[in-house]
């Protein structure tokens, strides 16, 4: 479960890069459209609310948030490194 | 107005974070080592053997009990520790006020309740003195300390807040790191790292200061219960709310048999284990059995009570983990600051969190002085001696305060097991092994000082687990087919320390070769390529 979690806010984190022009732009080399913007947007937002999802059911409230709060930071992370290694 | 407002945050986030920085560092890195505090206790006593957990808690509370019974008798307290898990990786028993010729009237210590003696290890400073340090510093009185660190933490709190207002773009930037760029690579390290890892930095930050507030408060308590430590002592009793127990009454009667107590508290808890029995008054008509429950379940650090009768073994009182909001949300805070309810998963994330912490703070430290550095070789300027200053800190509590840990470990394994004081000895190679680097920092050129102490940390992590296989029998190739996991999940860990630190060497090497006699951090690219072409 806490992998299914992991995995849900990697693609989250994702999702909002490239919902933001600047991102868009390092990976698919052209302006994204209003509306794909918005359902990355939603897409996102979606995906990090379904690994918050996992990790209660994983561990209950108090300890699903210290799951969830410990695997967006490894997330966002991960996400943010791999566009600084696309950029080079 | 506002840019102005912005501004002075700007200015307070500076300094606040310089003047602070190595404080901090030194306890966010020792307190990160401290979420494997066990571990390596267990790594630096290669005696012990592997903990089992497979042990029935009666059969460890009977020999724990036939163990106090003949080394600690007439003792006020006896007190057994189960071990259920890395928290406590072996029983642990504890007696004070027992009376008797030939007879320590307190003890402390891990049991084999296999052999019905205490476990021997090697005389060690452990895990437990580097995770303390991250509090109670060394080498210092409490008071002096308590406050030191108190005031660090505040600024750390400033500094996070600071830095959430300063940070312009923390949404446009939010997964941008422009590497190679010199100045504008820190500041998105320093923003990237800070960012991502805020909800866990302000967490640890401000239960950090939740823990010692009666030391920085005191006032509070004394205004409600008046002054001195009498008063200080009702106020702590009132909130633990620790059920009224008998006074001894002289009469002997026989302890009552463990088993049918702790059957008891089991159904009262549906089956939840038991962590701990306190005995008060042990083998007198008013004897008390307190059983406890795990106070580290959850992130609420709190365990249910039951006091049973110590001769008859009838039930007397209850008391919930969660008696009121107050301590409840204290002991949340507290128990989310010591993580001691994650398991092995989520405590590397605790591990990392810390790192990351670490990292905020060295980027920091680095972004202050590459910042004034760029800006004085735009003019043409001599570096200044504060800029040199904080140059040589930066490099010694960075680099050199992993290298120093790294020779606690050696210490560990190389200094004589007979020797006198031998625990206090490997806290002392310790810091005289990062007082030279200080010396190191300050003798040599900067250009080269990071590269070296880089290298000498790849060197002195990657050579850990050859010292360990040398001196001990416990090495990779005995605990990996073993399945000895804490073992060998410290040498290769320390492997993968050396391995990063090497990678780091290198790069900081060849940034010192291209470049001019320069701070080898700061070199903007223009300069790496003009150096490159030449």
């Amino acid at each position: 479960m806490p992998w299914l979690a992991f995995a849900a806010s990697v693609a989250g984190f994702a999702a909002l890069a490239m919902a933001m022009s600047r991102h868009h732009k390092q990976v698919w080399r052209r302006e994204p459209s209003r509306r794909r913007q918005w359902l990355l947007h939603l897409a996102g937002w979606a995906l990090l609310l379904a690994s918050l999802g996992l990790c209660k059911a994983h561990a209950g409230w108090s300890g699903g948030m210290v799951w969830w709060v410990g695997l967006l930071t490894l997330a966002a992370l991960l996400v943010t490194f791999a566009l600084a290694w696309r950029a080079r | 107005m506002k840019d102005h407002f912005r501004q002075s945050m700007a200015w307070l986030h500076t300094w606040v974070g310089l003047l602070l920085g190595w404080v901090l560092y030194f306890m966010f890195v020792t307190g990160t080592a401290g979420y494997l505090d066990t571990e390596i206790d267990r790594w630096m006593q290669p005696e012990l053997p592997v903990s089992r957990f497979s042990v029935p808690a009666e059969q460890v509370t009977l020999a724990s009990l036939a163990y106090l019974e003949t080394h600690a008798p007439n003792a006020e307290r006896w007190f057994i520790n189960l071990p259920l898990n890395r928290n406590n990786p072996y029983p642990r028993v504890s007696w004070n006020g027992a009376k008797g010729a030939g007879i320590a009237a307190k003890g402390n210590l891990q049991f084999d309740p296999a052999a019905g003696a205490a476990l021997a290890g090697r005389d060690t400073a452990g895990g437990q003195t580097l995770y303390r340090m991250h509090w109670k510093l060394h080498y210092l009185p409490s008071v002096v300390s308590d406050w030191l660190v108190g005031v660090a933490t505040m600024f750390m709190l400033i500094a996070l807040v600071t830095g959430v207002i300063v940070h312009k773009k923390i949404f446009a930037d939010f997964f941008t790191f422009r590497p190679g760029k010199g100045q504008r690579s820190w500041l998105d390290a320093h923003n990237v790292v800070s960012v991502f890892s805020l909800p866990f930095q302000l967490m640890i930050t401000w239960s950090g200061l939740i823990f010692m507030m009666f030391i920085y408060m005191p006032l509070i308590v004394a205004a409600w219960y008046g002054p001195g430590e009498d008063n200080r002592k009702v106020f702590l009793a009132e909130m633990a709310d620790t059920p009224a127990l008998a006074e001894a009454s002289g009469q002997p009667a026989p302890l009552v048999a463990p088993d049918g107590v702790m059957a008891e508290a089991r159904r009262h808890w549906n089956g939840a284990p038991i962590a701990a029995l306190d005995i008060r008054h042990p083998n007198d008509a008013h004897a008390r059995i307190l059983v406890r429950g795990d106070f580290v379940a959850g992130p609420l650090r709190a365990a249910d009570l039951l006091v049973f009768d110590g001769v008859t073994g009838a039930l007397l009182a209850e008391q919930r983990a969660r008696h009121s909001n107050a301590k409840a949300l204290r002991d949340v805070m507290l128990g989310l600051h010591e993580g001691l309810f994650a398991g092995p998963v989520l405590r590397a994330l605790y591990v990392f969190s810390g790192l990351l912490g670490a990292a905020m703070i060295a980027t920091g430290l680095v972004l202050w002085a590459v910042k004034r550095r760029q800006r004085i070789e735009k003019a043409a300027e001599a570096p200044h001696f504060g800029l040199r200053l904080v140059e040589r800190l930066n490099v010694a509590t960075i680099i050199g305060l992993p290298v120093a840990i790294a020779a606690y470990f050696w210490a560990n394994r190389l200094l004589p097991p007979e020797m006198a004081n031998r625990a206090d000895w490997e806290v002392n190679c310790l810091f005289l092994v990062w007082l030279s680097l200080f010396l190191h920092a300050g003798l040599r050129p900067t250009a080269k000082v990071w590269a070296e102490q880089a290298w000498l940390a790849a060197l002195s992590f990657a050579l850990l687990p050859v010292v360990n296989a040398l001196t001990t029998s416990r090495h990779l190739g005995h605990s990996l087919p073993e399945g000895d996991w804490v073992m060998a999940g410290f040498d290769l860990s320390m492997l993968a320390l050396g391995a990063a630190f090497a990678i780091l060497a290198r790069y900081l090497t060849q940034r010192s070769r291209t470049g001019r006699a320069t701070q080898a951090l700061s070199l903007p690219d223009a300069a790496c390529q003009r150096a490159g072409e030449a």
